[in-house]
């Protein structure tokens, strides 16, 4: 890998295959960052104590950490290379490629035009990125770790390959700076003193490199997450085939009794590190980021996220409750297909299934992704084992949407479950 | 008269026919039934081990659990010697009979030996062996279907 490269826009800044600059420039930055916020604080969000850390190899833990692959690779397309569409509101938007080829990736980027992307959402262009490109989460991160990111971005193969061109409502850029102006904040990730290395840790890694809160924080009518309402639970829609994108809904991550209350850290950390926990089993959109991501994370560095989630305030919901006669309307349905694996109890089983009470599928406030998981089942990609768990049908073709309602409705009234009753237009919208 | 007679024979013969083939129906729901209580017995012990495992219940019947778990599983393999598709079992069962049967037995030694290392070192040596002796499944993902009928 010794490509030369072009000189960027700050040239000083540029961290490519010439050793001893880079050297001496992760030397200064990690004496700034000591400076800045103290040594052990320093040290636990990630902030490259030594000159070592920033290494193609440490790059290549931050990339996994942050999930660069599950974006910017499109289905049958090389890693990295962007093209995977992304439909908002505001028409198709697709990712791009981040291999170092020169025409077509970010070859001709220097760290500092790296840089400016994560932390601003500005291209090297100048030209402003769309917050599809999550800059307002990546934003947080060290310099340190964005330049052993760059080294390791470099190390990649360089692929030709041009993705398509956005929607037409994405030809505008200049909207973006008003967008910014309202709702992008943009800074590192500040040192709480008052909490421990592990948060720290923790949260540096949810709300930076992670950026969980792109999924599960709910966005304003503008798109922004809604900074008043972190980790509640969010919406996203997902392409399943060509021209066919499913809505889910991202769990409430809040200790709240219809969040991430019911679970321990041990728990919260064996899922994330395994897609499985006797809480609940990892399906839809999460699946990549296991795959792709948590499962290549350290066990303290997992652990540590979920030691912060857990300490997240929990949610408070104006009580819902689905009227009892539409609660039991959908009890037979239960017996018949459910109960054998998730309990009379809802409790599941070592051996059956997951349990349904308490869960924060079951309960989130958008039923998307429990209608989901009823229609087609929980699609396990084969890095993941649920362990001794049945494999839960596709109920498509054997439940009609009446009895999905029905069974839902079921679902989200008893044991404790507290949530508002499923719609027939929530399941229509599914299927 | 040779008319009438053989209208006679035809009635008796199709008699004969149809209550041969109702009582082959009745044999065939038997042995579905016969199964399904064995299928749903095993369920049922695996379904109660899992409440102790989880620390749901108090685990003084865990021997008592695997026990049964054994002696179920060692009468599972013959109740699917009749060739008899219907309930949740996939024509594969008989199709693939070497590897089915061979699946069972190995299930059958697994709870077996499960149950007995129970009996001569305790129940915690016989729990550790759980998730492996009872891989129901990976038997159920080839085997078994879900019920069609809404």
């Amino acid at each position: 890998m010794s490509r030369h490269l072009p000189p960027g826009k700050a040239d000083t800044l540029n961290i490519g295959p010439r050793r001893e600059p880079v050297r001496t420039l992760l030397g200064l930055c990690a004496l700034t960052a000591l400076l800045a916020s103290g040594v052990g604080a320093a040290r636990a969000v990630g902030g490259a104590a030594s000159e070592m850390a920033a290494t193609p190899e440490q790059g290549r833990y931050l990339a996994a950490a942050g999930n660069c692959m599950s974006c910017h690779t499109r289905p049958g397309g090389a890693p990295f290379a962007g093209g995977l569409p992304f439909n908002t509101p505001l028409g198709t938007i697709y990712s791009s490629n981040i291999t170092p080829d020169t025409h077509t990736g970010i070859g001709a980027w220097s760290a500092a035009d790296l840089r400016l992307a994560m932390q601003r959402g500005v291209a090297r262009d100048g030209s402003h990125l769309f917050p599809a490109f999550p800059y307002p989460s990546f934003t947080k991160i060290s310099d340190a770790d964005l330049f052993a990111l760059y080294a390791y971005l470099r190390t990649l193969p360089a692929v030709r390959y041009q993705p398509p061109e956005n929607g037409l409502a994405f030809a505008m850029r200049w909207p973006m700076t008003l967008w910014n102006a309202l709702f992008f904040k943009p800074g590192r990730f500040g040192i709480s003193l008052s909490k421990s290395a592990e948060w720290n840790r923790g949260a540096y890694l949810v709300a930076g490199l992670g950026h969980c809160g792109s999924c599960h924080t709910p966005r304003n009518l503008l798109l922004a997450e809604r900074a008043d309402s972190a980790y509640y639970g969010g919406v996203l829609q997902s392409a399943v085939a060509q021209h066919q994108q499913r809505r889910w809904s991202a769990v409430d991550l809040t200790s709240s009794t219809r969040g991430l209350g019911p679970w321990s850290v041990g728990e919260l950390t064996q899922y994330l590190q395994t897609g499985v926990s006797a809480r609940a089993g990892s399906f839809g959109p999460m699946n990549e980021v296991i795959v792709n991501s948590l499962r290549l994370l350290t066990p303290q560095d997992l652990h540590a996220m979920a030691a912060y989630l857990k300490s997240l305030p929990a949610r408070t919901y104006a009580d819902q409750v689905v009227p009892g006669s539409q609660v039991s309307e959908g009890a037979p349905i239960y017996k018949a297909r459910c109960e054998k694996c998730h309990g009379r109890s809802g409790r599941g089983g070592l051996f059956s299934g997951p349990p349904l009470a308490g869960s924060a599928v079951v309960q989130a406030e958008d039923p998307a992704s429990l209608i989901n998981v009823i229609l087609y089942g929980p699609v396990i990609p084969k890095e993941i084992s649920l362990g001794e768990w049945e494999t839960m049908p596709a109920y498509a073709r054997i439940l009609n949407d009446a009895q999905i309602q029905a069974v839902g409705n079921y679902l989200r009234g008893s044991w404790g479950n507290r949530a508002g009753a499923v719609s027939s237009q929530s399941v229509a919208a599914q299927r | 008269m040779i008319k009438q007679h053989t209208t006679k024979l035809t009635c008796a013969l199709v008699l004969v026919a149809l209550q041969a083939l109702a009582s082959a129906s009745a044999e065939n729901a038997d042995a579905i039934d016969y199964r399904q209580h064995i299928m749903n017995t095993l369920n049922e012990q695996a379904g109660a081990l899992g409440e102790i495992l989880a620390g749901a219940v108090p685990d003084d019947n865990v021997l008592a659990h695997l026990d049964a778990l054994a002696l179920t599983a060692s009468t599972a393999l013959k109740a699917f010697e009749p060739k008899v598709p219907g309930g949740q079992s996939k024509p594969e069962v008989w199709s693939n009979w070497a590897d089915f049967s061979r699946r069972m037995n190995e299930f059958a030694q697994g709870a077996a030996s499960m149950a007995k290392l129970a009996h001569e070192q305790g129940k915690e040596a016989g729990l550790a062996k759980v998730m492996d002796a009872l891989s129901c499944k990976k038997c159920h993902d080839t085997y078994r279907r879900e019920k069609q009928t809404p």
